[in-house]
C-alpha cells in the first residue's frame, strides 16, 4: 500500500468517523433522563413514557453505570453540561449536588410523601431539591421453612441460640450470612450498631449538619453499643461459627448467593430484594421467605428500630424553563398516578412514597403490611446515612476499621474503634 | 522525519497532555469535584499524601510487590510457552488461540470470576479442595491470600501477553546465527541462552518495562476483587488516588497522588531504560 | 512427550477460568453461583441478554472501534517505531521520552478532564470521540514495541537496498516492513482485543449513541447486586468475535515457521 492510497484510507475513515452516527435533531420536547440501569429506575421510566406518550414528550433514556454516577454526573453539573434534564439523586449525595439543583416546592406530590424522606437529605437552603420516585429500606429476610414468624429472633441472645439450634438440626449450613466488605456495610455492621443503641455520630440519631457541627463531628464507633456490636460480629463468626469464616470478604452479592442458594437461613437486605429472592428463577427459596425487623442488642434503647430512606429524580438548575416545567409535570405525575405507585411495589419490592397509596396497599396486599410493620412501623425511624459533604470518606474509614477489628483478634477491637473514630472525626470536620 | 511525528503528536497532546495538564493544576489547589474553589495551596497536598502512612506503609509495598510478582511470573510463563510454541505441531492453531483466550475477556469480567471462585461458600477453589479433604479457606479475608489472588489473576490476563510477543520475537530472530551454532554442535540450552536470549532483549526489555510501569498502575482487578480491602490492606497505588478522586470527590488530592506515583515510576522506569539501552547496544 | 503434557497443561490452565464462565452461563440463573451443585443447562441467558437494549449495536460499535482504532494505531506507530529504532537523533530520543512519559501517569488523573475537553470539542459520545483518545494510548505502547522489534532486525538488508539507490521509505516498506510482520501482527491482535476489551473510556466518553460491548456489560453491576448470569453470557457472546479476529490473525505471527 502505498501512500497516498494510505492517505485516502485515513481520511476517508475519519471522515466516516466524524459523520456517524447522525444525530437527528427531536421535533417535539425532549426529556434526557439519566440514570442507573436498575429495576427501580426501569419501573419508573416505563411510566414516564406513559406519561411522555400522553404528552408528545420524547424521553431520551441514558443509562450510566453505578462505579462512576456520581462522577459522570458530578462532572456534568459543575460544568453545565447539558447532558440530562432529569437524574438520578441518590440520598447518600444529597449535599453534594444541593447547589446545582433546581427546587422543586412546586411539584404538588412531594406532599403526598412523608417529610421525613427528605429531611434533610434532599432539602438545600430550605428548599427540595428532588422528588422521591421510591423509598429504600433494610430489613431482614428469614426461611419460613426454617423459622416460624415467632420463632424469629428478637434479642442478639435468640439470634446466636436459633441459629445454632438451625445448625446442629442439620437443617441449614449458616444461621445468618450477609454483606460486611466495603461499601456494604449496612447489612451487619451498621444495622447491629443501631440496634444497640448506637450510631455513627453523636448526637444519637442526629442528621442536621449544624447540630452535628456543634457537637464536634464526634464519631462514635468506639462507643460501648458500638465496641459491642463488633464483638457480636467477632463471636459470630469465630465463636459461635453461625456466620460464614468468609464473611469479612462479602459484598452484598456474595450474601444474597448464598441466602438464595438456602445455604443460610437469615439475612439482611433491602426490600427491594424481595423480589429477586422470590423469584424461582433466580433463588432456590422461592416462595419460603418472609421479612422481620432487627433483632435488637442488649443497649438498645428502643424497642424496634429501622431506616427509611428514598430515591429521588432531580433537575440540574441549569435547565430550560420550558423543560423545566415538563419534567416537574412528568415527575408530579408518575407520584400522583395511583396504577403507576402501586405497580413499583408490586414489580420491584420497593414502596411508593406516595402515602396514600401505602395506606391503600395497607388494607388490601397482606406482603405489602408485612414488610410495613417489619420497617417503618418500627419504634423508631433513622436515617441510614449522613449528608455531609464528607460522608463518603467518612463512612469507607468507618467500614475500613470495622473490618480490621472483626478480623483482628478480639481483646484488639477496642483499640482499633478508637483510632478509627478519631481519624472519622477528623476527616467529618475537614472543611 | 516531521511528517512521522507531528500527527502522533498532535494526538498525544490533545489526548493526554492537556487533560494531564489539568489534573496536574488541579494537584496545586484545593479542588473537591463538588466544590471546586480552586484556591492555590502549593504543595500542601502532595505533604498529605506523602506523610500518609497508609501509602507510604501499605500502598507503595504492596504495589511494588505486585509489580515484580506479576511481572517476574508472566514473564518466565510467556517465555516458556513461546518457547514451547515455536514450532510445528499436531493442533498447534487450537493451541496457539487457546493460549490467548484471557485476552479476550475483558479483565473486570475475569476479575468478578475469580472473586466468585474463590468464595469461601460456593466457590470452585473451595470445592475442589473439599474432595480432596482440605478444610475450606476464607481466601479473601486476610491480606497476602487476598494479594496472591490478585497476583494470580494478573499473571493470567498477562501471560498470554507475553507469550504472543515473545513467540513474534523468535519468529522475527534471524536464523543464522542458530543454525551456524548448532553446526558447532551447541546443546539446547546453550542455543538458547547464548544465542536466542541476547537476540530478544531488546523486546523483552520493552515488554517488561511495559509491563512494570502498567503494573505499578494496576486498578481493575484489585477494585473489582477486594475494592483494597479487607480494611485497605490489598489496596495499591491506583486504587489509592481513585479513592480520593472519585469516591472521596477530592479531586486535588487524587491528582496530587496520581502524579506522585507518576513521579515513582518514573524514577524506576529512568533506571530500566538506562538497562534497555544497555541490552540494545550489547546485542548490536 | 514431556512437550504434549506440558503444553496441555499451560493451556488447561489458560483455559479453566473461561471455560468455568461458559459452564456459568450455561447454567439457569439460580445456579450461577454454586455452578459445581448445578445440574442444569438453560441458553435463557444468552437470550435474555442480547435482548438488553444496545446490546447488538453495542456488538457492531466495539468491533467498529477496535478495528479503526487498530488500523490507525497501526499506521502511525509502525513509522514511529521504525523512526525510533533507526534514527537515533535528539528528536526521536525525545519522542521516546514523551511517551514514557506519559505512559507513566494513570489513567485516572486525566480521564474527566478528557471528558470534559471531548464535550468541550463536541465529540462526546461519538465514534471520533472514542478512535483518537483509544488512537493516542496505543501510540503511546506500540511505537515502544515497534522499536523493539526493528531493534531486533538489523539494517545491513537496509544499508544494501541503499547502496542500491532505493530510497529510506523504499527500504521501510519493502525490506524493514516484511521483516517485522510476526511482530506487526502480534500488536494488531493486541491492540484490536485490548479495545475491545476497553471499559474506562468506553464508559467516559459514551452515552447514549455509541454503545459499548464493554459498558454494556457494565450495566449489569447495580447498586443492589450483580446480574451475573447475564453478565457472563454477554462475556461469553464477547469472546466469539474476539476469538475470530484471533483465529484468523495469528497464523500470521508464525507465518515463517520453519521446522
Amino acid at each position: 500500500m502505498n501512500r497516498r492510497r494510505f492517505l485516502k484510507v485515513t481520511g476517508g475513515t475519519l471522515a466516516l468517523g466524524v459523520g456517524a452516527p447522525a444525530v437527528s435533531r427531536a421535533q417535539s420536547m425532549e426529556l434526557k433522563i439519566g440514570y442507573m440501569p436498575h429495576p427501580i429506575h426501569e419501573n419508573s421510566i416505563k411510566w414516564m413514557k406513559v406519561w411522555a406518550a400522553e404528552h408528545k414528550v420524547t424521553l431520551t433514556l441514558v443509562p450510566t453505570s453505578y462505579e462512576v454516577y456520581v462522577e459522570k454526573m458530578t462532572a456534568n453539573l459543575t460544568s453545565r453540561g447539558g447532558q440530562y434534564d432529569v437524574i438520578w439523586h441518590n440520598d447518600d449525595w444529597g449535599q453534594l449536588w444541593g447547589r446545582y439543583l433546581e427546587p422543586v416546592d412546586d411539584v404538588a406530590a412531594i406532599k403526598k410523601m412523608n417529610r421525613f424522606l427528605y429531611e434533610p437529605p434532599f432539602v438545600w437552603e430550605g428548599k427540595d431539591t428532588g422528588v422521591a420516585f421510591v423509598e429504600t429500606i433494610g430489613t431482614f429476610f428469614y426461611r419460613t421453612d426454617l423459622l416460624k414468624e415467632s420463632e424469629f429472633p428478637k434479642t442478639w441472645d435468640d439470634f446466636v441460640k436459633t441459629s445454632q439450634r438451625l445448625q446442629k438440626d442439620g437443617k441449614v449450613k449458616w444461621g445468618f450470612a450477609g454483606g460486611m466488605k466495603y461499601p456494604h456495610g449496612w447489612f451487619t455492621f451498621f444495622w447491629s450498631i443501631w440496634a444497640n443503641g448506637g450510631d455513627l455520630m453523636m448526637p444519637l440519631h442526629e442528621r442536621r449538619n449544624e447540630e452535628l457541627a456543634k457537637a464536634g463531628w464526634k464519631a462514635a464507633i468506639d462507643s460501648p453499643e458500638a465496641v459491642q456490636a463488633v464483638e457480636f460480629w467477632w463471636d459470630n463468626i469465630k465463636t459461635h461459627k453461625i456466620a460464614p469464616p468468609g464473611q469479612p470478604g462479602y459484598s452484598r452479592d456474595d450474601a444474597n448467593a448464598i441466602f438464595m442458594a438456602g445455604d443460610s437461613a437469615i439475612t439482611m437486605a433491602d426490600t427491594t430484594l424481595y423480589g429477586k429472592f422470590n423469584d424461582p428463577k433466580q433463588s432456590k427459596v422461592a416462595g419460603k421467605i418472609s421479612v422481620a425487623s432487627f433483632p435488637m442488642g442488649p443497649r438498645a434503647k428502643f424497642k424496634s428500630i429501622a431506616w427509611r430512606d428514598a430515591w429521588a429524580w432531580a433537575i440540574p438548575i441549569h435547565v430550560d424553563p420550558a423543560r423545566k416545567r415538563a419534567a416537574k409535570d412528568l415527575l408530579n405525575w408518575i407520584n400522583l398516578n395511583k396504577e403507576a405507585q402501586v405497580d413499583l411495589w408490586k414489580a420491584t419490592g420497593g414502596f411508593p412514597p406516595n402515602e396514600d397509596v401505602q395506606k391503600e396497599l395497607i388494607k388490601t396486599d397482606a406482603v405489602f403490611r408485612k414488610f410495613r410493620a417489619a420497617t417503618v412501623e418500627s419504634e423508631k425511624i433513622i436515617h441510614g446515612a449522613y449528608y455531609f459533604a464528607r460522608w463518603p470518606e467518612f463512612f469507607a474509614t468507618g467500614i475500613d476499621h470495622l473490618v480490621q477489628a472483626v478480623t483482628g483478634p478480639r481483646d484488639g477491637i477496642k483499640a482499633t474503634l478508637a483510632e478509627g473514630s478519631k481519624k472519622m472525626s477528623e476527616i467529618a470536620a475537614r472543611a | 522525519m516531521l511528517a512521522l511525528i507531528l500527527p502522533a503528536l498532535a494526538i498525544l497532546i490533545a489526548f493526554q497532555i492537556v487533560p494531564i495538564l489539568i489534573g496536574a493544576n488541579a494537584s496545586f489547589r484545593r479542588w473537591s469535584l463538588f466544590d471546586p474553589q480552586k484556591t492555590f495551596v502549593g504543595l500542601e497536598n502532595y505533604a498529605r499524601i506523602l506523610g500518609d502512612p497508609i501509602f507510604y506503609r501499605i500502598v507503595l509495598p504492596n504495589t511494588f510487590l505486585f509489580m515484580f510478582a506479576s511481572v517476574t511470573a508472566g514473564l518466565l510463563a510467556g517465555l516458556g510457552l513461546a518457547l514451547l510454541l515455536n514450532r510445528r505441531f499436531h493442533g498447534e492453531r487450537i493451541a496457539r488461540t487457546a493460549v490467548l483466550l484471557p485476552l479476550m475477556v475483558p479483565p473486570v469480567v475475569a476479575a468478578i470470576m475469580v472473586t466468585w471462585m474463590f468464595n469461601d461458600q460456593f466457590g470452585v477453589v473451595n470445592a475442589v479442595l473439599a474432595v480432596l479433604g482440605i478444610e475450606p479457606v476464607p481466601w479473601l479475608v486476610s491480606r497476602w491470600t487476598s494479594l496472591g489472588i490478585v497476583i494470580l489473576t494478573d499473571v493470567w490476563l498477562w501471560t498470554p501477553w507475553f507469550t504472543i510477543l515473545i513467540l513474534a520475537a523468535l519468529q522475527t530472530l534471524p536464523p543464522e546465527p542458530h543454525e551456524a551454532a548448532r553446526i558447532d554442535g551447541a546443546g539446547a540450552w546453550q542455543l538458547f541462552r547464548n544465542i536466542t536470549l541476547p537476540l530478544l532483549r531488546p523486546v523483552l526489555m520493552v515488554c517488561i518495562t511495559i509491563r512494570l510501569i502498567d503494573a505499578f498502575r494496576v486498578f481493575d482487578i484489585v477494585w473489582t476483587i477486594t475494592k483494597g480491602g479487607p480494611a485497605r490492606s490489598t489496596e495499591v497505588f491506583s486504587i489509592y488516588a481513585y479513592k480520593q478522586a472519585f469516591v472521596y470527590l477530592n479531586f486535588d488530592l487524587g491528582s496530587a497522588a496520581s502524579l506522585i506515583g507518576a513521579g515513582i515510576i518514573m524514577v524506576v522506569g529512568g533506571v530500566l531504560y538506562k538497562a534497555l539501552s544497555y541490552a540494545v547496544e550489547v546485542s548490536r | 512427550m514431556f512437550f504434549g503434557l506440558t503444553i496441555t497443561a499451560a493451556t488447561l490452565l489458560l483455559v479453566f477460568p473461561v471455560a468455568w464462565m461458559v459452564l456459568t452461563a450455561l447454567r439457569p440463573a439460580s445456579g450461577v453461583f454454586y455452578v459445581h451443585r448445578g445440574t442444569e443447562f438453560t441458553l435463557a441467558n444468552f437470550a435474555e441478554a442480547l435482548a438488553k437494549p444496545e446490546m447488538k449495536e453495542a456488538f457492531f460499535n466495539s468491533a467498529f472501534i477496535a478495528t479503526f482504532a487498530t488500523i490507525f494505531s497501526l499506521a502511525v506507530t509502525i513509522t514511529s517505531g521504525y523512526m525510533l529504532s533507526r534514527f537515533q537523533s535528539r528528536a526521536s530520543r525525545l519522542w521516546f521520552g514523551l511517551i514514557y512519559l506519559f505512559r507513566c501517569i494513570p489513567y485516572i488523573s486525566w480521564v474527566i478532564p478528557l471528558y470534559l475537553l471531548t464535550q468541550w470539542l463536541g465529540i462526546l459520545d461519538t465514534y471520533l470521540g472514542l478512535l483518537l483518545p483509544h488512537i493516542a494510548i496505543h501510540i503511546c505502547f506500540f511505537s515502544w514495541i515497534m522499536k523493539g522489534f526493528f531493534d531486533g532486525i538489523s539494517p545491513e538488508a537496509e544499508y544494501a537496498a541503499y547502496i542500491d539507490g532505493c530510497s529510506r521509505w523504499g527500504a521501510f516498506f519493502r525490506i524493514a516492513l516484511p521483516m517485522a510482520t510476526p511482530g506487526i501482527v502480534a500488536l494488531g491482535i493486541l491492540s484490536w482485543l485490548s479495545t475491545w476489551n476497553e471499559f474506562l473510556f468506553a464508559l467516559i466518553l459514551t452515552g447514549s449513541r455509541t454503545s459499548m460491548l464493554t459498558v454494556r456489560m457494565a450495566q449489569f453491576v447495580h447498586e443492589t447486586g450483580i446480574e451475573w448470569h447475564l453478565m457472563s453470557a454477554t462475556a461469553v457472546m464477547a469472546i466469539g468475535p474476539a476469538l475470530i479476529v484471533t483465529l484468523f490473525a495469528q497464523e500470521y505471527v508464525v507465518k515463517g515457521l520453519k521446522v
